[in-house]
């Protein structure tokens, strides 16, 4: 854990610095997080989390919570399972320690910070076909990588804003700005905003596209403090919302206008 | 005596009771506590009794350590008097011991220290009814403790890492120990030329039952059955200490196999012969209303049909 997050033995703390019904059994301070561990002696979840959690999130406490538990430690399977679930829905990182070999550790998933945990996406109100890509952007983005999943978002919404450029110009409809088919140096913004003059579909799911496109530039940068880290977390969050509900809507749009999504 | 008060304690004051024999809380008894507690607080307070500026527990260790891991500011708790060293080691006993199933070896590391405790107040050693008067243990599980107190440091430790792991995971249970322990002893007793051999023994045993040549805990019970059975059965001596000889240094051979080839029969031989007396017994004793009954009667029938059957065919 030291040498992951570049922790000393300075950054050990006793508890959160405020109140959290929760004192994991470890907890480091670095820069931009805190990186908390609890040691279960069975499976990869602990209750403990299920009770902290809520107010983790409602404090925007950057937390990344790992749980470290015995690899051959016999739990039931539909015990395991159950962990398992939780310990993925709660965005929690799993270690396991082999005791039977000489307490061989394994970080077997990456947490993610506690105020970035998305819960588990309704696919139903998808496109069945961008649903392979959006479940993987998911899980990328819940096992430790969140900007990686929400660059995955941004590449699926470009392609599909790209394709309507190509569609409008086939039709002689996008007349204006300076975009060509097929031309994949031309600023998405620009595109878009292309698009909007000449109402190729629904402004306000275009307005949406265009904000998102903005707000990427505001988190792909790194944050050096726990504020910055707070900040970027919650843009994060809500872009990956906002990429959820553009995706939902998009198809609708593209309907409407008889264009092919 | 003072008046018993009760305060909301600061968490950090609060220390568990250096008496306590629990040396190991398991995750899995803690956890439905951690959810009630968090759910509705902590409804019946803690006993403490105050040394200095801080609080020792006399009864609620789990209720304490579950409000610490919620990050609780403050636990009720009751303020006891300070009880002598004695009643204060009793009281975990009287409290603990009766109410909770308590690992038998937590238990028996502290029964040293209850002897000396009341050497020093009476002057004297404790009889066993004396100690089970006095912990409210039965004289059983003082039996019992004493056996662990009498093992090697080497298998203390591992009965005390073990019991750290969750129930399912553990190995070797105190119950391991105490039924090899038990069977030993009975070797020990009757072949006293194994005695200094006994400890490389266990040794061997630990490992059969490691590699499942031992399947059962309760296979020892038939060792224990072996080294008395020359007394039992009146099988030759000899026989049973080469018997013994290769259950505890034959690393290959489980005691359920060699009891099958030594003495199983004549144990089996010996049951039926006493089941024969009982029911001779019972035979004789029937009343001749009792040999009137159709049912008796009819049973009567079948046995005397079963035996004249069995009578015939040795002829």
């Amino acid at each position: 854990m030291e040498e992951r997050y570049d922790l000393k033995e300075k950054d050990t703390i006793n508890t959160f610095p405020t109140a959290i019904s929760w004192n994991p059994d470890l907890l480091w301070e670095s820069k931009t997080h805190y990186i908390a561990l609890e040691i279960s002696d069975i499976g990869p979840f602990r209750p403990t989390i299920e009770i902290a959690f809520g107010q983790i999130t409602l404090k925007e406490l950057p937390v990344k919570i790992y749980v470290a538990y015995p690899k051959n430690a016999n739990q039931p399977k539909d015990s395991y399972q159950k962990d398992l679930k939780s310990a993925k829905n709660y965005g929690i990182g799993i270690i396991s320690v082999d005791d039977n070999n000489n307490f061989i550790t394994e970080i077997e998933k990456d947490p993610v910070s506690i105020p970035l945990v998305i819960n588990e996406i309704d696919y139903s109100i998808f496109k069945k076909q961008i649903c392979p890509t959006l479940r993987e952007c998911y899980a990328t983005y819940m096992n430790g990588n969140p900007q990686m999943g929400l660059q995955r978002m941004y590449q699926l919404i470009e392609s599909k804003i790209r394709k309507l450029g190509d569609q409008a110009i086939i039709n002689n409809l996008l007349t204006t700005g300076g975009y060509s088919k097929g031309d994949r140096s031309y600023s998405l913004g620009n595109l878009i905003d292309d698009l909007m003059r000449q109402r190729i579909i629904s402004n306000a799911v275009l307005g949406r596209c265009r904000g998102f496109v903005d707000d990427r530039n505001n988190v792909s940068h790194e944050a050096k403090t726990k504020m910055e880290a707070i900040k970027i977390e919650k843009n994060t969050k809500d872009n990956f919302k906002l990429a959820l509900r553009i995706l939902e809507e998009l198809p609708a749009a593209f309907a409407n206008k008889n264009y092919r999504f | 005596m003072e008046q018993k008060k009760l305060k909301h304690i600061a968490i950090e004051c609060i220390e568990p009771n250096p008496e306590n024999p629990r040396i190991v809380f398991r995750q899995e008894e803690l956890d439905s506590l951690l959810v009630s507690i968090n759910k509705i607080g902590v409804q019946v307070p803690i006993s403490v009794y105050q040394e200095g500026d801080k609080y020792f527990i006399i009864d609620g260790q789990r209720r304490f350590l579950t409000c610490k891991k919620l990050n609780h500011k403050t636990i009720p708790a009751i303020v006891q008097d300070k009880p002598s060293e004695l009643d204060n080691l009793l009281l975990m006993f009287n409290i603990h011991a009766l109410r909770e199933q308590w690992d038998i070896f937590t238990i028996a590391m502290k029964i040293p220290r209850i002897k000396k405790l009341f050497r020093k107040r009476n002057g004297f050693d404790p009889t066993e009814s004396e100690l089970s008067q006095e912990t409210g243990l039965t004289r059983g599980t003082i039996r019992r403790c004493n056996m662990i107190i009498d093992l090697p440091e080497r298998f203390k430790d591992l009965i005390l890492e073990e019991l750290k792991k969750p129930k399912s995971k553990q190995t070797f249970s105190e119950d391991f120990f105490l039924e090899m322990e038990r069977s030993l002893k009975t070797i020990k007793r009757r072949y006293p030329s194994f005695e200094t051999r006994l400890d490389d023994a266990r040794d061997i045993l630990i490992e059969k039952y490691k590699t499942s040549v031992i399947p059962a805990i309760t296979d020892f019970r038939k060792l224990s059955k072996i080294a008395t059975a020359p007394g039992n059965t009146g099988i030759d001596r000899n026989i049973a200490e080469k018997a013994i000889e290769t259950a505890l240094f034959n690393i290959n051979i489980g005691i359920q196999e060699i009891y099958e080839n030594t003495v199983a029969n004549k144990y089996n031989e010996r049951k039926f012969l006493l089941n024969v007396d009982n029911f001779a017994y019972y035979l004789e004793n029937l009343t001749e209303e009792e040999i009137d009954d159709s049912e008796i009667k009819d049973a009567l029938v079948k046995i005397k049909s079963i035996i004249d059957k069995l009578l015939i065919e040795e002829d």
